[in-house]
């Protein structure tokens, strides 16, 4: 039986199995360092590695829309720009957030907010693909999300289940963009509906699926020996692991009907709570990167109506969370990012709302070894622009690989053979960690 | 022994002979056909002989006839096709199949795919989508296969295109890039001339010779196209305007614009213009260097004036004619490139795999494997006059196509001999299209009606013709009247977009997709409207803006009780949606140049271990499932499944390793009864019917024992791998 002691046990041992691999094989050794190309695609920035990471995984929520900062993350009350919104003291000296987040306030000493994000892609499609991606959306190629970078570049813990997970991310989102397939996050759009095509076929036993794919196997025996070759090969490896994982206990982590009553009423009944959820499951058994959206951010009319309702989604999951993380001992090892593509305009529109902005926003991080209670940037009196501490997305992206300890110089080649690093230019921020 | 229906071998002899297609769309005899592909074959006997190549073996007729079929038809072939090949005694059987099927319009779907690849087809396209542009260059695409438009002469048509979607479908090309000028340069060097410059778009190239210069003058040719049309319109009310505001003082001006009548007018205004606003336009926009150029062979700002990365300087007369003589430069026999890259690409078609590695990313010190094939292409290519369907006959006709595929790895650097094709998975399009041609009968004809599509160009042409005769004063007042008639609509329409963000926020789907239609309704009506306002009551308004139906309904009754989605890759959205089969093996998401793959994953195999597609194989009424209710022997049915799943006969064993695995038919005959004499004609008939009905209802469920053995079959790679 797989208790949680034992569950976490047989992980810790893949993820040394993986760990250790990767330093026989010298991987973490930087053989790039003197290539030649770099300077002339303009990389090679010498960035910091962290060598003593503490975080193993991430569970990334995205706010889809542009979340408004000045009615969540970076309150200005009395002023004209911040509306009726308040500001409410938060467990952490000094942070302050807004009175649509009082759950998350009982765990601000956990929690790092970035006030000086800022960026200038003010349309939801590019702003969405640069915060995915590090890179601005070009049409003649996708480059890579996090989740695949992150597998690409560390491996995947759990070998039975999907290295990274997008719950509810539309349509466009880059996955794993010129990376393999192999690195191709596993889209989920409800969080009930569990992993699709892992139950047999109707009218198929236990023992009839096993003697029929017995005969299959016979059956191709003399082809395999003839075609001995990588691609022939990857299948046979695919369809191990797929029979793997249609028994595997750790398909359980889909179900959260696993869950009891309480723990999925703390989450919140909604799409995005269960989500969360969900994500908590996922990155217990080590799927290394889970990204959660939650949608309706866009709030150009009623902003002040608006917030407070997604606020108050997002408040529950957020806090269940890093409570359930911390409660489990689960904190350290699990870095919480909060992010969407840009923020909201000070000024309040005609239709009570706030239209795109992306010169001053705010993200977050948790966990994972983040230095909690601590503000990091700043905005002006009214919210418009960032007075200190500028940061830019790819540098939020080279923090959450730096908690990580991933490679932040280490150059991808695109299958068109044109240099990529996880995070382009971006610096991390060092001093949250 | 061996045994056919003779009802299917019988339909499938009619197949071959009926032709199908109307006019002949083969040029070349079979004579010169196979003189062309001897040639080819001398060529690549001399290389196989030069580097002491081991040559495999032919391949057996039913792996021919499978490599055929999934090369031209784009999925593996039936069971009576497969039989009648196999069945057919004569000695040009490939060389007569060959040519059937590049006729039929199995051809032109598969064709699809690939241009689609190619062209990065979006049915919901970037630019335009507001007036379904997509499914206009869609369709645009679809009639140059169906006519086999030479390739030269579509890629000049793209290059120039100009105009409004439904004067000219091409301008999709652009519109596909809208805003995006630069990009849209390297995508046309990267599809016509194999050549990547994306890199010199923001830095000299680091690995190729091209500097920024080079790029910024090569997208001269193409950076004043715009995508935005309609401007005279707007220009014409803007002066009726200014005519009409004359005398008033600047606050007046400013009171009647913010009014409320003001802005329903505008509204209403743009509503009207709305079906006129997206195509392609050559204008003389200049190009300027970026502002943070950095070489010393300009200044940062300059203007940028055209010229050729390669080849000849070309001479531009002035800037109207510049995209023309571009267009011209590109297409010639003489550019450099061209040629060589689609007579590279069409052998990668065919052989799995370029005598150029990649395909489109050549260098000046570029060697094909074989360089003498490559030359020979190249002028083959030409000979052929850039028709695609005559040079893949040739190819087909090579005798290293009827070869066994090689079975050593082959290293991307390393050079191939094309001693036989390269061993692929199918594409996931020919996978899915396969399972199709199990699941529905007459699968290659269940396409799209090119009627609707043509019904809404026409109605286009109609719109545009109207309102562009209109005196900016009529619209105006007829902008005022549809203003006023629509207030009531569009309150409605506030108060449906109103109760979808709350169902929203409720989470409630249901809600939310029963508003959305309600919304929808009402924006029709709004559109109506306004149409039938400006065209009259017989007007068609919902053709201007429904992506509609393709015109593949329940009506034709040779696919009653199919599902809808039961259709071939090209007649569904593309890409298809996620999530899709089709894009769970690979099928391109259409966002970049040739971006599908055939690389392993793990929902792929649970996808043909447990998914839904089995539902509609398995069906009762699936052309499998019929075909295996007819054999009457439990060995003539596992041969069935082998023929129609691999295209060959099972071994002696594997029969028995199969029959292992079915549960034995119970022995009891099924009941017969006389039929009394006295009934009277018409209850024997009925009778007779319904007996006959429940003999089949038996022998259906009788398919039951044997499915397992069938998705043995189709999770073999024998089945998605092409040998």
């Amino acid at each position: 039986m797989n208790t949680p002691t034992t569950l976490s046990d047989e992980l810790n041992r893949r993820r040394f199995i993986s760990l250790a691999a990767k330093s026989f094989l010298g991987l973490s050794i930087l053989p790039w360092a003197s290539d030649l190309n770099l300077s002339a695609a303009g990389l090679g920035l010498n960035r910091p590695i962290n060598h003593a990471p503490k975080a193993k995984n991430v569970i990334y929520l995205y706010m889809s829309g542009g979340m408004t900062h000045l009615d969540t993350f970076d309150p200005k009350p009395g002023t004209e720009t911040g509306g009726p919104t308040q500001a409410i003291k938060t467990k952490a000296d000094g942070v302050q957030l807004a009175d649509n987040l009082p759950l998350l306030a009982n765990h601000a000493d956990k929690i790092a907010v970035i006030r000086g994000m800022t960026s200038t892609k003010g349309a939801h499609s590019q702003g969405n693909y640069f915060m995915h991606t590090s890179y601005a959306q070009r049409s003649t190629i996708v480059h890579p999300s996090m989740g695949a970078w992150m597998t690409k570049l560390d491996g995947r813990f759990n070998p039975t289940l999907p290295g990274a997970v997008v719950v509810n991310g539309g349509s466009r989102h880059p996955l794993s963009g010129f990376l393999p397939s192999t690195h191709q996050p596993l889209a989920v759009g409800n969080p009930d509906d569990g992993l699709r095509n892992c139950e047999m076929l109707n009218g198929f036993t236990e023992k009839g699926f096993k003697k029929s794919l017995d005969l299959s196997n016979q059956l191709d025996r003399g082809f395999i020996e003839k075609y001995d070759l990588n691609k022939v090969k990857a299948y046979s490896d695919m369809y191990d692991q797929a029979v793997r994982l249609m028994k595997s206990n750790d398909l359980k982590a889909f179900d959260l009907k696993e869950e009891t009553q309480s723990t999925r009423e703390a989450y919140g009944d909604d799409n995005f709570g269960q989500g969360v959820l969900l994500a908590r499951r996922l990155v217990e058994r080590q799927v290394r990167f889970v990204e959660v959206q939650l949608g309706g951010w866009d709030t150009h009319q009623n902003n002040f109506t608006r917030v407070p309702e997604r606020c108050a989604i997002l408040d529950q999951a957020l806090s269940a969370l890093l409570n359930d993380l911390s409660n489990r001992g689960m904190l350290d090892e699990t870095l919480v990012v909060l992010a969407s593509e840009f923020g909201r305009t000070p000024t309040i529109n005609v239709n009570e709302g706030r239209d795109h902005y992306p010169k001053a926003f705010s993200c977050m991080l948790a966990g994972g070894g983040i230095k909690g209670g601590q503000i990091w940037g700043k905005t002006d009196e009214e919210g418009r622009e960032v007075i200190e501490q500028k940061v830019e997305i790819p540098d939020l992206n080279a923090t959450i690989a730096y908690a990580l300890g991933l490679p932040l110089d280490q150059i991808i080649y695109s299958p068109t053979r044109r240099p990529f690093t996880l995070s382009d230019k971006g610096n991390p921020l060092v001093e949250l960690i | 022994m061996k045994k056919f229906f003779p009802v299917f071998a019988f339909f499938s002899l009619l197949l071959i002979l009926s032709g199908k297609s109307s006019l002949d769309s083969l040029t070349l005899s079979s004579q010169q056909v196979g003189e062309e592909a001897a040639a080819l074959d001398r060529i690549l006997g001399n290389a196989h002989r030069e580097h002491k190549l081991e040559i495999p073996d032919d391949l057996d007729d039913g792996q021919l006839v499978r490599r055929i079929y999934l090369s031209i038809a784009g999925r593996i072939p039936s069971y009576a096709e497969t039989t009648a090949f196999l069945k057919d005694g004569s000695k040009n059987k490939k060389a007569k199949l060959i040519d059937y099927l590049l006729k039929s319009p199995a051809y032109d779907s598969q064709m699809f795919n690939w241009w689609a690849d190619l062209l990065r087809l979006q049915t919901r396209m970037r630019g335009g989508n507001q007036i379904g542009a997509g499914e206009i260059y869609n369709h645009w695409v679809r009639e140059r296969i169906n006519e086999n438009t030479p390739f030269d002469q579509v890629a000049y048509s793209l290059i120039t295109a100009e105009g409004y979607p439904w004067e000219d479908g091409a301008t999709g090309y652009y519109l596909r890039d809208a805003g995006m000028e630069l990009d849209n340069m390297s995508n046309t060097t990267q599809l016509f001339l194999g050549t990547q410059m994306v890199c010199a778009q923001c830095h000299n190239h680091p690995f190729d010779k091209w500097t920024q210069q080079e790029y910024y003058k090569m997208a001269a040719f193409t950076y004043g196209v715009t995508t935005r049309m309609g401007g005279s319109l707007q220009n014409d009310l803007k002066s009726h305007f200014a005519k009409m505001n004359k005398g008033l003082s600047t606050k007046k001006k400013k009171q009647k614009a913010q009014s409320k009548e003001g802005a329903a007018l505008r509204k209403a205004l743009q509503e009207m213009i709305q079906p006129l606003r997206y195509g392609a336009r050559h204008t003389t926009r200049p190009l300027t260097l970026p502002h943070d150029y950095q070489y010393d062979d300009a200044q940062p700002k300059d203007r940028v004036s055209p010229a050729p990365i390669f080849g000849k300087a070309l001479e531009v007369p002035n800037d109207d004619l510049k995209v023309d003589a571009y267009g011209k430069w590109m297409t010639s026999p003489e550019n450099p490139r061209f040629t060589k890259v689609i007579a590279n690409r069409i052998w990668k078609k065919v052989f799995g795999r370029g005598l150029v590695e990649p395909v489109d990313d050549w260098r000046d010190d570029t060697q094909a494997s074989i360089p003498e094939l490559l030359d020979h292409l190249e002028k083959l290519m030409v000979r052929v006059d850039y028709n695609l369907k005559e040079f893949q006959r040739i190819l087909l006709n090579v005798k290293a196509f009827d070869r066994e595929a090689v079975n050593y790895e082959i290293a991307n650097d390393q050079p191939y001999y094309f001693e036989g094709p390269i061993l692929t998975r199918m594409s996931a399009e020919q996978l899915w299209d396969s399972f199709i041609s199990l699941a529905i009968p007459y699968p290659d004809e269940r396409i799209r009606d090119p009627k609707i599509i043509e019904n809404k160009l026409d109605q286009f042409a109609q719109y545009q013709d109207k309102v562009f005769n209109l005196e900016p004063k009529a619209m105006v007042s007829l902008a005022g009247k549809a203003a006023k008639a629509s207030k009531g609509v569009l309150s409605e329409m506030e108060r449906i977009q109103k109760n979808i963000r709350e169902a929203q926020e409720a989470d409630d789907r249901e809600a939310v997709a029963r508003l959305r239609r309600e919304y929808g309704k009402a924006r029709n009506e709004q559109r109506s409207l306004f149409a039938k306002l400006i065209m009259g009551d017989d007007f068609d308004v919902r053709s201007l803006y429904n992506r509609g139906t393709n015109g593949i309904g329940k009506a034709d009754s040779r696919w009653k009780g199919y599902s809808t989605g039961l259709l071939r890759a090209s007649e569904i959205t593309t890409p298809a949606p996620p999530g899709h089969f089709l894009r769970e093996f690979g099928q391109s998401d259409r966002e970049i140049i040739e971006n599908s793959n055939k690389q392993a994953s793990v929902p792929q195999a649970l996808t043909l271990l447990n998914g839904v597609i089995y539902g509609a194989v398995f069906s009762p009424q699936s052309p499998l499932s019929k075909n295996l209710a007819q054999a009457d022997t439990d060995e003539f049915k596992i041969r069935v499944l082998f023929l129609s799943l691999l295209s060959r006969e099972p071994s002696k064993q594997e029969t028995k390793d199969c029959l292992n695995l079915v549960i034995k038919k119970s022995t009891i005959p099924p009941p017969t009864l006389k039929i009394p004499d006295q009934w009277p004609n018409e209850k024997k008939k009925k009778y007779r019917q319904n007996m006959a009905k429940k003999l089949q209802a038996l022998a259906l469920a009788d398919n039951k024992r044997f499915l397992g053995v069938a998705w043995a079959l189709m999770n073999t790679r024998q089945f998605s791998f092409i040998q």
